[in-house]
């Protein structure tokens, strides 16, 4: 038998006071949440749109558009490489290849943006908390 | 309650976008909870487990940027609700002395409650409890959380909360008229 399913279990669940005022609670509550983000600025729409566009979602769609519009070039190279030596891989290298690895690395890049740029946030986010604490 | 989907999206509004009728959602799913536990630890106060429960709230707000996985929101709101209590706790101490009088404990409901139903019994007989067999023995049945849930939240070693459920287990079960009330 669960432990928890005892008779202390339905004690307390049978005599648990009623909270009074339970239906004041959240309109009290927002109305100081309200003055509180009055306190603390909030990030603009351009600012939202900017880190969204910089997170991986946007990166992964690119990746999926390239490998759509490359699959022709990647799927001859893999089917050339299948039925070759490996020492003779160099000459099927061509732009395309460069082009999808050189798009890879931008795409990290801009992945290390983004991460950096969620770590400078929360730091703005604690300066705030520590403002507000000794306000 | 709402479902674990909503519950993340809700927490993924209030972060990203600062929404506050996301968070007024999430505070609506956890008031109860919330206030119950403050209730069980103050016995019965509602001005304030109120208080107490609001000044939570407040601190899930300013701090939600800082919840690294939403799965894991509910032992963090625990968390904070536990650390408000325990700082509660604290200052009452430090009026205390700078006072030098004895404030009487806050636990103690029996001044508080003149019928002597089940609700008061319990709460009665919760006051006979230390601090952490009250914390774990609320945790554990009034909030349903696991044991180990409860040792991330009030920061008790594995074997400690286990104990302490145990001694509260047994006195509780021991005192005298609270299961025959229950029973009958």
């Amino acid at each position: 038998m669960d432990k928890r399913k005892d008779d202390l279990y339905s004690l307390f669940q049978d005599a648990c006071p009623e909270p009074i005022g339970e239906k004041e609670f959240t309109p009290k509550l927002m109305a100081r949440v309200e003055a509180e983000g009055r306190k603390v600025r909030k990030r603009t729409a351009a600012e939202v749109a900017f880190q969204f566009l910089l997170s991986p979602l946007p990166m992964l769609i690119c990746a999926v558009a390239l490998l759509l519009i490359y699959k022709d070039t990647i799927l001859a190279w893999l089917l050339k490489l299948a039925s070759r030596y490996p020492s003779q891989m160099s000459q099927f290298v061509d732009l395309d290849i460069i082009g999808i690895i050189m798009v890879g690395i931008i795409s990290l890049g801009c992945i290390a943006i983004w991460v950096k740029m969620l770590e400078d946030d929360s730091r703005v986010i604690d300066i705030n908390s520590i403002r507000q604490k000794y306000n | 309650m709402p479902s674990r989907l909503d519950e993340r999206a809700w927490i993924a509004r209030c972060k990203l976008f600062g929404d506050e009728k996301a968070f007024s959602k999430l505070v609506d799913a956890y008031k109860g909870k919330v206030l119950r536990f403050f209730l069980m630890q103050t016995g019965g106060d509602q001005e304030l487990s109120d208080d107490l429960a609001q000044e939570t709230f407040i601190k899930v707000w300013n701090k939600l940027q800082s919840l690294d996985q939403a799965k894991y929101f509910s032992t963090w709101l625990y968390r904070l609700a536990y650390n408000n209590w325990i700082d509660h706790l604290r200052r009452r101490r430090i009026s205390e002395q700078i006072e030098g009088k004895s404030i009487p404990d806050e636990g103690g409901a029996g001044d508080k409650l003149d019928r002597m139903d089940l609700q008061s019994a319990l709460l009665d007989a919760l006051s006979h409890l230390n601090e952490q067999e009250r914390v774990s023995v609320t945790l554990f049945y009034l909030n349903e959380m696991s044991i180990k849930e409860i040792v991330k939240i009030t920061g008790y070693a594995e074997g400690s909360v286990k104990g302490y459920l145990s001694r509260g287990r047994e006195k509780l079960r021991h005192m005298p008229g609270l299961m025959e009330l229950r029973n009958g």
